[in-house]
């Protein structure tokens, strides 16, 4: 099976980068939400759920709220279809040790989630 | 805002160290703008390094600068102006070019904390990590009691492979330190549970709950990090239910609590309390997740 391609909506978009400038000096993480297209070669991400600023290389919490948005999620007949995370500092670009959790969790349940790592440098 | 208010504003940004950049700075131009430097006193000084810390966070430079050139011409040579200084040059000239400042600076004096954190937290900025590791223990070997540098290195280690067991050994420095703080433990708590250490990190949640009493309502109704520390109670026992393994096969040794079942509802009744008086949707998603 090929990936699929994402699309974004500009909600989705809007709360990550809201999200991460509301702490502008923290690291911010959360999931995402949406749902594969008839087709199935398009997952429309619709949805972000911001999860946490604070310790965000701990992951009890995170599976707390992974677990909570998941529930959120059905109940609008959606998945959670991926993570995010906005870094501290510019030169941290890489998926953090918890996201790479998260996305494995994810993963059972949806076979190809995204990960999305907002670049500091290009929020500035 | 009026000058008392803006003063009593800042004094409380001072005492709590709270990183709150734009307040901060929106509130010290009405001092200056009142030409009230001197009604400070004392605390001039501290009121000035605070703004500067401020302005370079929202990228005003130029009133960085002057507040640095009130405090170097009264503190010349101090290895706290000097920090100030450096702070500024990775603003305009690049961590590389502060780092340059700050090793010159070490050389003359090792023992500079300031500058050495400092120049820690640049390398860390740098992403070279395991050079920031390796500084940062010398650090902590040298200034054990500095409870901020075992903490950033429990981070340090929590935030790069995995190395959780590393930070869980910070941490319990600064349990050391500082053992009346509770948000400490629930940090050890919450690093435990990402080390699959499953019985030590209940221990450490349950201590937190005693550290931060609610009162005597039964069940009671927790607020604050306490609602945090009981959810992770709830978390810990779900996975022992599920992994009865984790219950023996603790890294640090620890030995399981008997009664997991009940606690595990004492949490849900804890947990369902809290959201009591809320509505909508956060209630409703915390009283299903708690049923799942």
């Amino acid at each position: 099976m090929s990936s699929p391609s994402f699309q974004l909506a500009n909600l989705t978009y809007t709360k990550l980068i809201l999200h991460a400038l509301k702490y502008p000096h923290r690291a911010v993480n959360g999931v995402l939400l949406g749902s594969v297209s008839p087709s199935g070669s398009t997952v429309n991400v619709v949805d972000a759920v911001p999860l946490q600023h604070h310790w965000t290389s701990l992951s009890p919490m995170m599976e707390v709220g992974l677990g909570m948005a998941t529930n959120y999620a059905r109940s609008r007949q959606l998945d959670v279809v991926g993570y995010y995370q906005a870094p501290e500092r510019v030169g941290d670009t890489t998926l953090s040790p918890v996201g790479e959790r998260v996305t494995s969790k994810i993963k059972e349940t949806f076979p190809t989630p995204l990960a999305i790592v907002v670049s500091p440098r290009k929020l500035s | 805002m009026d000058l008392t208010s803006a003063l009593q504003r800042l004094a409380n940004y001072r005492a709590r160290n709270s990183r709150a950049s734009r307040q901060i700075f929106e509130t010290g131009v009405v001092v200056f703008r009142n030409d009230a430097l001197h009604k400070l006193g004392d605390d001039s000084w501290e009121f000035l390094e605070s703004l500067a810390l401020a302005a370079v966070d929202v990228g005003r430079i130029d009133v960085a600068e002057a507040c640095l050139k009130h405090l170097s011409t009264k503190f010349p040579e101090s290895p706290r102006v000097q920090c100030l200084e450096g702070i500024l040059k990775e603003a305009t000239d690049g961590a590389e070019t502060a780092l340059s400042f700050y090793q010159k600076l070490l050389e003359a004096e090792p023992s500079n904390a300031a500058v050495w954190k400092r120049q820690i937290s640049v390398l860390r900025k740098l992403s070279r990590i395991e050079h920031a590791v390796e500084e940062l223990s010398k650090f902590v070997d040298t200034f054990y009691t500095d409870v901020e540098a075992w903490l950033e290195l429990a981070d340090l280690y929590a935030s790069h492979h995995h190395r959780y067991t590393l930070a869980l050994q910070s941490l319990s420095h600064v349990l050391l330190l500082a053992p009346q703080n509770p948000f400490y433990v629930l940090q050890a708590a919450e690093t435990a549970y990402t080390a699959e250490d499953i019985p030590l990190a209940i221990r450490f949640f349950l201590m937190t709950i005693e550290m931060t009493g609610n009162g005597d309502e039964e069940p009671p109704v927790p607020t604050g990090i306490t609602v945090r520390a009981w959810y992770g109670i709830e978390l810990s026992a779900a996975r022992l239910e599920a992994d009865p393994k984790l219950a023996t096969s603790s890294p640090s040794e620890t030995r399981p609590l008997e009664y997991m079942g009940q606690l595990r509802q004492l949490a849900q009744d804890v947990l369902k309390a809290a959201q009591a008086d809320q509505q909508g949707a956060e209630s409703q998603a915390s009283s299903t997740w708690l049923r799942r």
